[in-house]
């Protein structure tokens, strides 16, 4: 069976790769499609941060009894993101290349080493401190991020 | 499970790693003056006192600065490898590293024995003090994080070219006798070249490839075994002092085949994995990573080439270190320093929690990146030529390039850091 790490692993190439074709739209400077893929980026990538803070860091956090830790911080990483995809989406309706292209490189970074943090580390503590209800909690990822 | 130290957000504080970006540019600037004035002894004899000084200025002033930079600040993210006192931590390696890299020049320059002395405790004591503390955080997660095993084979191989550099030093100046069958030096630059900056370089790449440029991941098995068999080899090499002389002539070459054949076939793949990357946002960090790698290629040709016959001359004792040293290493530092400053900078200013703050772009821009690596080309092109045709004019036009090339790296870093000090000041006046 899939681990919760594997899942949310995988998640994290898919909206990659939806990321790498905006901005491939947005170096073609073709303004409509780029909208269009905006907002498929956006609702995968609220999707996967949803999934993640209210199935995985609410009861990472019950079962540790810590809400100052590493999901505190993760938690407001996602807020930079989304506050950075609400930009990208307006510099694409402005057609304001050099806001789109700044905005989307840092926040490319913003994700990656994000990631990092997660897959090497959050996402692992998770498989073993939440074995005993996994499967609920995979189910519930899946339904929020298919 | 202890989730206690777990923080992912303890970053080190942002001017007790950008200090070290900071300086790399300043000694390869230093570098480039020295050897527009004394450098013309490249063509007499490689290795004579002066060039060697110069050459730790590179070596230990660029590239080891910036890579332990790096380290302090990758530990955390990539391996939840968190320094108690980073400032402190910092602090004192950046001070005996600076004082080493000093005394280290000092001494060759003048070849007074007390100078070897200092030389010899700064830099022994900052590089093994960073190199033990980072092993120390980073061995728990050998087995699980690949990347972290390479950084720590890496760190590895730091402890021992410094004790080796240290001996060869002692060696100088108290006529100690001793030597080991590759010879100190050979095992010197073995260690430091194939296990601290390529083992480092493996490390960074099979995470930050795939992530950054949204690649392939490198397959499973060259992240888990690659760095293990280049570390294995070293071993292997290092051990030529218990093989019967009379095979130590092809043990010797197959192990540098062995080595060039790593070398040609991570540059290959990692060129490979950069042609496949989705995104294609004009990015000029690529251009560095390509051209690092490229370097990386012809210099595993040339040791292929070098292991079946070895060669003498200029064209092989200096072509091939400076291919790997300025082509292959500073040259993909110099490009991750334009990731690295650029996100850190952003990075704090978010977490402070200031708004309409720029993006990375905003704090060193394509423009000013752009400029940078025409110059450092040049370099690399008119130095190739000039070991090539032996044409001094080249050679010192290839270092005026170089000072440029450092001095508009310092400014676009050191405009990038006051972007970070202008806002944070601001911040806090509007604060008060």
């Amino acid at each position: 069976m899939e681990t919760i790490s594997e899942i949310l692993t995988k998640d994290h190439k898919r909206i990659d790769d939806i990321y790498s074709e905006v901005e491939n739209f947005i170096v073609k400077k073709s303004w409509d499609e780029a909208g269009l893929k905006v907002s498929e980026f956006s609702s995968a990538l609220n999707n996967h941060l949803q999934a993640e803070e209210e199935c995985l860091f609410n009861e990472f956090e019950r079962k540790t009894g810590n809400t100052m830790g590493p999901t505190q911080v993760m938690r407001m990483e996602h807020d930079q993101m989304r506050q950075f995809v609400t930009q990208i989406s307006r510099a694409i309706t402005e057609k304001n290349y050099s806001a789109c292209a700044g905005n989307m490189e840092t926040l490319m970074i913003l994700i990656q080493q994000h990631n990092m943090k997660e897959e090497n580390m959050l996402y692992r503590m998770c498989d073993q401190i939440l074995s005993d209800i996994q499967e609920k909690i995979i189910m519930q990822i899946k339904e929020r991020i298919s | 499970m202890n989730t206690g130290n777990l923080s992912l957000s303890q970053a080190p504080p942002y001017w007790s790693v950008v200090i070290y970006f900071l300086t790399a540019p300043f000694f390869s600037f230093l570098f480039s003056l020295l050897m527009l004035f004394k450098g013309n002894i490249v063509f007499v004899t490689f290795y004579n006192y002066p060039l060697i000084a110069f050459v730790h200025l590179i070596t230990i002033g660029f590239l080891s600065m910036v890579m332990i930079g790096a380290i302090m600040q990758m530990m955390p993210v990539i391996g939840g490898a968190v320094i108690s006192k980073p400032v402190f931590f910092s602090a004192i390696i950046y001070i005996l590293l600076f004082l080493g890299i000093l005394s280290i020049l000092l001494y060759f320059l003048t070849l007074q024995k007390f100078i070897a002395l200092f030389a010899m405790f700064f830099l022994y004591s900052s590089l093994t003090f960073f190199a033990v503390v980072s092993l120390y955080k980073l061995l728990p997660l050998f087995l699980t994080n690949y990347s972290m095993r390479s950084f720590s084979l890496s760190l590895f191989s730091l402890l021992i070219l410094v004790l080796l550099g240290v001996i060869m030093l002692y060696k100088r100046v108290s006529g100690f006798s001793f030597n080991l069958q590759p010879g100190l030096l050979n095992l010197h630059i073995a260690w430091a070249f194939s296990g601290w900056i390529f083992l480092l370089v493996v490390g960074v790449s099979i995470q930050v490839i795939p992530m950054f440029y949204v690649t392939p991941e490198y397959p499973d098995n060259v992240k888990k075994w690659f760095p293990v068999m280049v570390f294995i080899l070293l071993i292997l090499y290092s051990s030529g002092q218990f093989v019967p002389k009379n095979i130590y002539g092809t043990w010797s070459q197959t192990l540098t085949f062995l080595f060039s054949f790593f070398f040609g076939f991570f540059s290959l793949f990692t060129l490979i994995q950069l042609n496949r990357r989705k995104r294609k946002l004009p990015d000029y960090s690529l251009w560095f990573w390509r051209t690092s790698m490229i370097s990386l290629f012809v210099f595993s040709v040339a040791l292929m080439v070098y292991s079946f016959q070895e060669r003498t001359g200029s064209k092989w004792t200096i072509g091939l270190p400076l291919l790997f040293i300025a082509g292959f290493a500073y040259t993909l530092v110099n490009g991750m320093l334009y990731k690295i400053v650029p996100f850190l900078t952003w990075f704090h200013l978010s977490n402070r929690g200031i708004f309409n703050i720029p993006t990375m772009k905003g704090v060193v821009t394509d423009g000013q990146i752009k400029i940078q690596f025409y110059f450092h080309l040049s370099f690399l092109i008119l130095i190739a030529l000039a070991i090539l045709s032996s044409n001094r004019k080249a050679f010192y036009l290839a270092f005026i390039f170089l000072l440029i090339s450092s001095l508009i790296l310092f400014v676009n870093l050191f405009s990038g850091s006051m972007v970070y000090h202008k806002i944070v000041k601001r911040g806090s006046n509007t604060a008060g």
